[in-house]
């Protein structure tokens, strides 16, 4: 479920779902939608497959929809159903050079957020589409991924 | 909305606001608001002054957090924002303090047809600036710059197109920067980025860009509109871009590389959007590097526009554009961070001067200004919502002394996007603005509606505020006749 809230010069989009995946997704059709304003209409015919890596959960929130900014205006895909697996990793940061480990300390462990999401649609067609406003970018301007007793809630403002 | 601004807001004089750095702890500077009586109001609607407040805690911040009469609630800055950091000092630079729409801004060129000459013909006249000016999401022009092509244009700007013959040294010579910031690096720009440039250099775009075909109403300064060539009743086109989606994608870039130098510079910021680098680090310089890039982009960007229109012209009315007079006055940037050379505490320093929604406003005198305005100051150009006026100040030396050099960019949006669309359902905008003389080509209905006056302040009301207060100074009003949006 999504909706979109005002913000002066720019546009606020609010979701929410029962899975942080489905929260991802629907934060993909809430950009599209505001992107083309019939983008359901479009038929799955292409496929596109992305893998982020983000530090926090609202980074990769923003890499995720900064990615399917950049296929609709350089790509001209418009998207229509989405797939996302999230994973977090831990990942183990080399460690200093053999000997040094007294002054530089042990290794040290990084968590990393991990998308891996799919994209079908189709190739923006101007006769078919109806476009919406131009938006510039996703800004990290009031960004928030929370989870609440019912599932999880986003907050992202984006530049038009 | 945002909630209202209940901070302090302490009244300075009749025209400045003045926020105390005991506000927030923090703060480096106070923040310093230019409004009236009536503007104040407006401004403590949302939480642009917050915002104004946030940039006070910038390493390195001199004087003031600063904001212009236009200013309005943003994302991380407001816009009509302008903050100077001192590189001495640890000042940094800030992605947010420059917008994703880098060296977004205004040019306005004369003809010397009168309002008699065109009037009757503006219908036709709009359809084909409408048919020859590529506007609208994503819009492609005829130019084409490829990889090796685009490098060069971004590392010279507007002047590149010299040599292509889309410029003349005239034009160059009355663009802000000679249309070329010193220090642009092709190879800080992403792959990405300039792929997204090779195909949108002369194009428009959409929101609120636009080319406006106006007519000069009211002459305030008759010896600086007589330089500028200037009377009652020039035609003038004005026009409205930035740098496409190559700014755009040079600003997100940016942004995610920068998302951890606060915390490798020990910086402590009230609102993510404020990353930011010190000038002298290796981060900043490769921002400053691309933001520059972008910047000639977008000074290329539009002087295309501007050539387009000058060979429809010359099309419509059946002469050449050179026979027309239609020269540039001048082209001024207002979303851009530059180092600049300024007064503070009595001794002259070079700082990196953020203007986000701020126009650059040099007095007379200055030597960055071209020779046919030395005597008179920089042209400063304030475009106003398609149904008001636009205006042609000139900077004055008050600008020096408390502004860092800059005043207003526009007139500031009053509604978000979402409220001026509903206070315009069941209006036909173009039928309104029929009514008062303004022809209104727009892709589509929506375009047109966002972007009605009510959505606006009223530019006039902001133009006295710097007026009023010293920082730049009317010289002639402007009416739009016919204009073209995205």
């Amino acid at each position: 479920m999504y909706e979109t809230f005002e913000h002066t010069a720019d546009l606020g989009l609010r979701i929410q779902a029962e899975s942080l995946e489905r929260l991802f997704e629907e934060a993909a059709e809430a950009l599209f939608s505001v992107l083309v304003v019939n983008w359901n209409q479009t038929a799955t015919v292409q496929q596109e497959t992305l893998r982020l890596e983000a530090e926090s959960l609202e980074d990769l929130l923003h890499d995720w929809l900064s990615e399917l900014l950049v296929l609709f205006a350089l790509r001209k895909l418009v998207g229509r159903r989405f797939e996302v697996r999230l994973e977090r990793q831990t990942l183990q940061v080399a460690g200093p050079p053999e000997g040094m480990a007294s002054i530089m300390g042990p290794p040290i462990q990084m968590e990393q957020e991990v998308l891996e999401g799919t994209i079908w649609g189709d190739r923006l067609d101007p006769d078919q589409h109806q476009l919406g406003p131009e938006v510039k970018a996703v800004t990290y301007h009031g960004l928030r991924v929370e989870k609440h007793p019912t599932g999880w809630l986003a907050e992202v403002i984006l530049d038009l | 909305m945002g909630s209202r601004y209940e901070g302090p807001l302490e009244q300075v004089s009749d025209y400045l606001w003045r926020i105390p750095p005991s506000y927030k702890s923090g703060m480096q500077v106070e923040g310093r608001i230019y409004a009236d009586d009536r503007l104040v109001e407006q401004i403590r609607a949302d939480q642009a002054p917050e915002q104004v407040a946030n940039v006070a805690f910038l390493p390195g911040i001199q004087s003031a957090s600063l904001a212009m009469p236009d200013i309005h609630w943003g994302y991380g800055f407001c816009i009509g924002g302008v903050a100077a950091t001192d590189p001495e000092e640890g000042g940094v630079v800030s992605p947010g303090g420059v917008g994703y729409d880098i060296n977004c801004g205004v040019r306005l060129l004369r003809t010397n047809l009168k309002r008699e000459d065109v009037l009757p013909k503006i219908n036709g006249l709009m359809n084909l600036l409408f048919q020859r000016i590529p506007a609208g999401v994503g819009e492609e022009g005829p130019y084409h710059y490829p990889d090796k092509k685009i490098r060069r244009l971004l590392e010279d700007g507007a002047q590149y197109l010299l040599a292509e013959g889309y410029a003349t040294e005239a034009d160059i010579e009355h663009t802000e920067a000679r249309g070329c910031l010193d220090g642009a690096d092709p190879d800080a720009v992403s792959p990405r980025a300039r792929e997204r440039g090779q195909d949108q250099c002369g194009t428009l775009g959409a929101g609120n860009h636009f080319l406006e075909v106006q007519v000069v109403e009211e002459v305030f300064d008759p010896e600086a509109a007589q330089v500028m060539g200037l009377a009652e009743d020039t035609v003038c086109v004005m026009i409205h871009s930035g740098s496409r989606g190559l700014g755009y994608q040079v600003c997100d870039d940016a942004i995610k590389e920068l998302r951890q130098a606060p915390a490798k510079y020990g910086i402590s910021l009230p609102d993510r959007q404020l990353v930011c680098a010190p000038v002298r680090s290796p981060e900043g310089q490769k921002y400053l590097a691309a933001m520059r890039a972008a910047a000639n982009y977008a000074w290329a960007n539009r002087q295309l526009l501007m050539w387009q229109t000058r060979e429809a012209f010359a099309e419509f009315f059946g002469q050449p554009w050179e026979s027309l007079q239609m020269n540039l006055i001048y082209d001024v940037a207002h979303n851009i961070a530059k180092m600049e050379k300024h007064q503070v505490g009595g001794k002259i320093k070079e700082l990196c001067v953020h203007r986000k929604g701020a126009t650059r406003s040099f007095p007379a005198g200055h030597p960055e200004l071209p020779q046919r305005y030395r005597q008179i100051g920089q042209p400063v150009i304030i475009p106003g919502d398609m149904g008001r006026s636009s205006w042609v100040l000139v900077g004055q030396p008050k600008s020096m002394e408390e502004t860092f050099g800059s005043t207003c960019h526009g007139a500031g949006r009053l509604l978000s996007r979402t409220a001026a669309i509903q206070k315009a359902r069941g209006r036909r905008i173009d039928q309104e603005l029929a009514a008062q003389g303004i022809v209104a080509k727009c892709r589509h209905w929506k375009g047109l509606a966002e972007e009605h006056p009510d959505a606006y302040k009223d530019v006039s009301v902001v133009v006295d505020v710097v007026h009023q207060a010293g920082l730049a100074k009317k010289v002639a009003r402007l009416r739009p006749i016919g204009v073209v949006k995205g």
